[in-house]
């Protein structure tokens, strides 16, 4: 009896998991989470955020970082730099970033869309979420 | 005795009832994250002027490209990022060329021929923006061939 509760609940602390999971999924972000904290006791913080396409047709996603003051920032190691995805399809982007003597240091990671047929004046959509990499001592 | 059953027997009915309406709730947790989204819905046309000095989407013939800027709270700001060069031209396209951008804001917020560099505070909910581009030649004028700007639209928080 023990174990068929013990079994149910966590049955249930599992689907309550996937619901939360499966709610922020549907929301239709291009990068999520837009703003977070990340904490490293090394010399590179980890950033990880989802791109999702919010277009109804296939695109190509550029990703970059920047400062503050948007300039390109050189040092941080991208998993992929440019990506294609389909409609509504979401994708998990990891930026490396060293820690420098800015501590904490505060960085944009930016998708931009990229049209497969530009016309003459085209348009693209950035989406640049705001993310600190704090480095903490042992 | 019979006094006995009745009186045990309603101990237990009302017991029964208690039971039957004992409540508890359950409670359903959720967080939804600060989003935004941005669609270049319709890409712009250059066009040229009177004098062959500005290529714009403002000029006659020309046409503004449009983008809808999606977010769920009142902390992200949106820009056009400068324009450097042209993406396509022909060789002497960036010589003496300047660039601009300038956008149109309605819906969720509302905003008149700001300059494309100038942040604005986006409003919460969906944004419709409008935006003009143009390349103005500061000697000389744009040579024949075919032209082609990006104009980037940014969220950021």
């Amino acid at each position: 009896m023990l174990l068929l509760k013990t079994f149910f609940a966590r049955t249930a602390l599992v689907l309550l998991c996937l619901a939360t999971l499966a709610s922020e999924a549907a929301l239709g972000q291009s990068l999520s989470p837009m703003r977070a904290e990340v904490v490293t006791f090394g010399d590179v913080g980890a950033v990880r955020t989802s791109l999702r396409n919010p277009y109804t047709t296939a695109r190509r996603f550029d990703i970059e970082v920047f400062d503050l003051d948007w300039n390109k920032v050189d040092d941080a190691r991208l998993t992929r730099k440019t990506l294609s995805l389909a409609p509504g399809a979401t994708t998990s982007i990891l930026a490396l970033l060293p820690v420098t003597d800015e501590n904490p240091r505060s960085v944009y990671v930016c998708a931009s869309s990229r049209s497969y047929r530009p016309t003459s004046a085209g348009l693209r959509g950035q989406v640049c979420g705001r993310y600190q990499v704090i480095k903490r001592q042992l | 005795m019979k006094r006995l059953v009745i009186g045990v027997s309603a101990s237990a009915l009302f017991v029964a009832s208690a039971a039957a309406q004992t409540t508890d709730d359950v409670l359903f947790n959720g967080t939804v994250g600060d989003a935004c989204t941005v669609v270049a819905d319709t890409d712009g046309t250059l066009a040229l002027n009177g004098t062959s000095t500005v290529l714009g989407s403002a000029e006659a013939g020309g046409a503004a490209g449009t983008a809808t800027v999606t977010t769920n709270n009142t902390t992200f700001n949106v820009t056009i990022d400068p324009i450097a060069a042209f993406t396509t031209g022909p060789a002497d396209a960036d010589t003496n060329t300047t660039f601009a951008t300038q956008y149109d804001a309605a819906g969720a917020t509302t905003a008149t021929d700001v300059d494309g560099a100038t942040p604005t505070t986006l409003g919460n909910g969906v944004t419709n923006l409008t935006v003009d581009a143009a390349a103005t030649k500061t000697s000389g004028t744009f040579s024949a061939g075919t032209y082609q700007l990006t104009a980037t639209v940014r969220c950021s928080s």
